[in-house]
């Protein structure tokens, strides 16, 4: 193969390629692995959602109020990723659940595998805002408390029974 | 330095036509094109079993289907959650990742790179999207591509590298437009990185269970306008990367890529750290620094031991027309 027939296949290769990548995309928002727009951080200001986990006592009872200071959160911080378990993985599962059916509640405890059995977590959404006054305000609302057996979710959350649709 | 300064100003290139930019076939290839890239290649298919593993640790931790992403759009990837079968395609995938790199299938990459797909999609479903190996997944299609399309090693070491630009490229660019797409010309706005600081602080606090922030996080947070200044270096830098499709910008523009993600790891701490290392590879004059280091008879060996190699599978695949044109 000469070089100009090699830059001919080259050429038809890169744009077939070209091609795919953009229906892909084009048809599954933006993301079909490895093709996408990069869309990541694209939205300026706009409000956020992440997770935190507390390791609390056993007897803790929770009160489910939101707190406003990372001093004021109840227990120890739990280390996730030396524990294995991705926070972006927690975040995109406490912010995107809209209903939490018994499945749903349930891979949430196991996302946490073992470590269940040996501790308490009290499992928190945290949300971002930027104020009229140009301040950022975090918030921290208790979603559940997991423990080996079960988990106790705050009781304002939407669950498929109860017909809730609001999110705290 | 000598070299570093050639590079810089690209006295070969000759032209800017972005084909002959890009792949430049009618090259000759020096000893060092040769070894970075028996270099490039081995480090991608070692990254490929790498992660094949790492996803295949954490799949059989997911019991639910939050967001699918890829074919689990189409295909239920459930069934993947048991506890042996993302390891059974982690091996199947850093098999067939070694039969490409030996040459001894030429689909064996196409079908890494798909099972390597399923890998992904199985491992990533909790509504997390992310971008950290997408850069690798590109440079498994590309070699995968090149394999199945190329006869000659020659054109096959030639079009994974423009491949690699090329993608790379595109990929920083779109992301800049998206960007002015997304929030419009005021994206560098200083206030956008003040929540992006405490939101990655917050992704801090989860991984390590501690809150705080580092002198450039502090600055960025004390002053609007040095805020805006990191978010408009960082957005300029994205739009221009596309440029590095040219050679005689290429290096500059790859650099300011790598300078943009070591400022996101400072001022975010996020590193992409299989992308910083590719980055670090297609940036630098590596070749021609090989080129300096090989004695003139090792060189000549190399070069000769290149061009006598046969193309994978080249007698049971070949079309027949193409017969005896191409090889190598």
């Amino acid at each position: 193969m000469s070089a100009s027939s090699a830059r001919k296949r080259a050429r038809r290769t890169l744009l077939g390629t070209l091609l795919v990548y953009g229906l892909l995309v084009a048809t599954h928002l933006g993301e079909f692995w490895p093709f996408s727009i990069y869309p990541m951080f694209s939205q300026g200001g706009n409000d956020w959602s992440r997770a935190v986990v507390r390791t609390v006592p056993d007897t803790l009872s929770p009160d489910w109020q939101t707190a406003t200071e990372a001093e004021q959160l109840p227990g120890t911080g739990f280390p996730l990723t030396k524990h294995g378990i991705d926070p972006i993985d927690l975040s995109n599962y406490v912010s995107k659940t809209e209903t939490w059916t018994p499945a749903r509640t349930n891979g949430l405890r196991t996302m946490f595998g073992a470590e269940a059995e040996q501790h308490t977590f009290l499992v928190m959404r945290v949300n971002g805002a930027i104020t009229q006054q140009d301040s950022v305000v975090v918030e921290y609302v208790p979603y559940a408390l997991v423990r080996n057996d079960d988990v106790a979710l705050n009781p304002s959350l939407p669950r498929p029974t109860d017909g809730t649709t609001t999110l705290p | 330095m000598n070299t570093l300064r050639s590079y810089l100003t690209f006295d070969s290139a000759g032209s800017w036509n972005l084909w002959h930019n890009l792949f430049g076939f009618d090259e000759q290839e020096t000893a060092g094109d040769i070894v970075f890239f028996w270099l490039f290649e081995l480090f991608i298919v070692g990254s490929t079993m790498s992660w094949a593993w790492y996803w295949a640790q954490y799949i059989p931790r997911i019991s639910d289907i939050v967001l699918p992403l890829g074919i689990a759009n189409y295909l239920d990837v459930s069934f993947m959650f048991n506890g042996t079968l993302p390891y059974v395609n982690a091996a199947l995938i850093s098999g067939l990742a070694v039969l490409g790199l030996l040459r001894v299938h030429r689909y064996a990459y196409m079908a890494a790179f798909l099972l390597l797909h399923l890998q992904f999609a199985s491992r990533y479903v909790l509504g997390e999207i992310p971008h950290s190996s997408n850069v690798l997944g590109m440079a498994v299609l590309g070699f995968a591509l090149a394999l199945i399309v190329f006869q000659r090693a020659a054109h096959r070491r030639r079009f994974v590298i423009g491949y690699n630009y090329f993608f790379i490229g595109l990929g920083y660019t779109l992301a800049g437009f998206c960007k002015l797409i997304g929030t419009g010309i005021f994206w560098s706005d200083g206030r956008h990185l003040w929540m992006w600081i405490h939101e990655k602080g917050i992704d801090a606090f989860a991984k390590f269970g501690v809150l705080e922030f580092n002198w450039l996080q502090e600055a960025a947070l004390s002053s609007f306008s040095v805020a805006t200044l990191f978010l408009t270096i960082g957005l300029l830098s994205e739009l221009a990367a596309v440029l590095m499709w040219w050679r005689p910008l290429r290096t500059p523009v790859v650099l300011a890529v790598l300078g943009l993600h070591v400022g996101i790891y400072l001022v975010m701490g996020i590193m992409f750290s299989i992308t910083f290392a590719i980055l670090v590879l297609l940036a630098l004059p590596w070749a021609r620094w090989i080129d300096a280091a090989l004695p003139d008879a090792w060189a000549q060996r190399i070069r000769e031991r290149a061009h006598a190699a046969a193309p994978a599978n080249a007698r049971a695949s070949r079309a027949p027309q193409d017969a005896g044109a191409e090889r190598a």
